[in-house]
This record gives structure tokens, sequence and C-alpha cells, in this order.
């Protein structure tokens, strides 16, 4: 018997098990994403478990049913789940490091952020910042419009300012110039904020889940600044907490 | 009409629990802050689904 079991293997076994572990590995990424995909995989588990447990009763009608409920439901949960595919996707693919040719900003681009987040505080004008840092945000500026313009406090504020064409996307920093306006990311799904987080912080989120940059974000409705970086929003009080947070990302 | 509701309650009472002690949300967690839980997953799936293709049916004959 064993001998027989051993004669089913030959060199193609491993390059199976390679592609099987890859595989297996990327649908489990998705799958631990999140409680949402996890309830639904539990839930399409039971269905599963239903499904058998009357084939093997004899049910014949509830096996007609479960039969397609089973056929069914994995188009459903890639189709209610695209939104987390795709961040797992995103994640996983992440762009270029681009180490070699990380510049941060000066003294004065940081100044000059500051004072127009304050500024647009005051005014609870709704702003977001995204500071990139290794992981280039080329695939998001591609969208937006491009301005490679050097930073100031007047164009920021210029930029947010209500009903312009750019105020509803975010302004994406690199070095010292301002690489684009009007730039779009994957609002975060993260089920540990409270439901009432506005879509500029969720979106601030989802790019710093996936990215290591640092984004800056003026609420519309209350004027609070706040960080996102890391997957962790982090509320700001005065200005020289933003200046600490701000040197010490821009090292 | 008890026997039903015994055996929904059956059925029903795991899934709640797990979504009310949000011991899902704690193993979302878990395998972020430990890659190696999705590894170790995924090694055992693997070894899983190559026993019941190759080894499981000579085990049955």
């Amino acid at each position: 018997m064993w001998q027989e079991i051993l004669n089913q293997f030959s060199w193609w076994t491993l390059l199976e098990v390679y592609l099987l572990w890859i595989i297996i590995y990327f649908l489990f990424k998705i799958i631990f994403n999140n409680t949402r995909m996890l309830r639904m995989v539990l839930f399409y588990i039971f269905v599963y478990l239903l499904y058998l447990l009357s084939k093997e009763l004899g049910l014949a009608g509830a096996y007609e049913v479960f039969e397609v409920l089973v056929r069914v439901l994995p188009y459903f949960i890639v189709v209610i789940a695209a939104p987390d595919i795709r961040l797992v996707l995103e994640s996983m693919w992440k762009a270029p490091i681009r180490k070699n040719l990380l510049i941060m900003g000066s003294e004065r681009t940081k100044s000059e952020i500051i004072k127009a987040a304050f500024n647009l505080s005051k005014r609870k004008t709704g702003a977001l910042i995204t500071i990139e840092k290794h992981h280039s945000l080329d695939q998001f500026s591609n969208n937006a419009i491009i301005m490679n313009s050097d930073i100031s406090r007047e164009v920021l504020e210029n930029i947010f300012t209500p009903n312009s064409p750019l105020h509803d996307g975010a302004v994406i920093i690199r070095g010292d110039k301002i690489l684009c306006a009007g730039a779009y990311f994957t609002l975060s799904s993260n089920e540990t904020f409270e439901k009432t987080t506005g879509s500029r912080h969720r979106a601030a989120l989802g790019i710093s889940e996936i990215t290591d940059s640092f984004t800056v974000v003026v609420s519309e409705e209350t004027g609070k600044i706040s960080l996102a970086s890391n997957g962790i929003l982090t509320p700001i009080k005065d200005e020289e907490s933003l200046t600490e947070y701000l040197n010490l990302f821009m090292r | 009409m008890k026997i039903l509701k015994t055996i929904i309650n059956v059925i029903i009472e795991p899934i709640r629990y797990l979504s009310g002690r949000g011991a899902l949300q704690k193993l979302v967690e878990y395998s972020e802050n430990h890659r190696w839980f999705l590894i170790v997953l995924t090694t055992l799936t693997t070894i899983l689904v190559l026993f019941l293709v190759y080894v499981l049916p000579i085990l049955m004959n």
C-alpha cells in the first residue's frame, strides 16, 4: 500500500504543492481580511454541511435546494466581497518601493502643510493631504489631475475650497511638490471604526492600510484634524503635535 | 414544535455565539498580528488537499 501511495508522487507533485500553496494562501488572505468575509465563508460552509446532510439522509427536496445554493453562493460571495478582494490584491501587489529615490519634504514644506491644515480647520473646510514615502502612489496619481507645483499654503487652501473642481479628492505630496490633486483612494472597510466615520476619513485610512504614506485629514463637519498612518487614525489637538508627527514621519 | 425549536437552536446558537463574543473579530486580528498563522493554516490545508486527492482513494480501496 505504501509503495502504491509513493508511486502517486513525482517531481511534478512539488510544482503542484507550490501552486496549491500559493492559491490557498491567497484565498485565506482574502477570507481573513475582515469579519464580513469570514462570516460569509462560514455561512457557505454551514450551507455545504446542510447539503451533505440532506444528501446522506435522502431528503430529496432539501437536497435540490441546497445543491442550487452550494453552486450559486460562491458567485454571490465574490460579488459582495469585490471591494475586499480588491483591497487584498492592492496590498499584495504593492507598487515598487522607491528606496533610492526617497526625498522627503523640507522644513518649509512641513510648515506650509501645517499652516494650510489649521487654516482649513478654522474654516471647517474638508481636506485630504497624503504624503508619499517608500510606496509609490503613482497608481492613484495616474487617475488624478497632475500638478507638479511647489507647495504653498495658498495653493493647498485653494484646492480644497468648496465647489472647486478638485476639492473632493486627495492631494498627493511627493518631496517638496504637490504631485496631483483630486486623487481617489479605496475606502477602508475596517469594522472597528465607528459606523459614522465619513468617507474622507475612510479614504485616508484605506490608503494608510495599503501603503506607508501619511495622511492629514480635516473634517468638513467638525473642522478637527486627524492623521492616518498604518491603518490608525490619530486626532490632532494643536500645531505642536502635528509638527511633531510630521517631523517623525518626514525624516 | 418544541423539537423543531430545539433543532433550530442547535444550529443557530453556535453562529450567534461566534458573532456575539466577537470571536471572528479576534480571529481576524490574530491573523493580522501573527503572519505565521496563515502560513501554518495554508500548509495544513495543502497537506489535507493532497491527502484527499492522492492518499485517501488508495486507503478506501
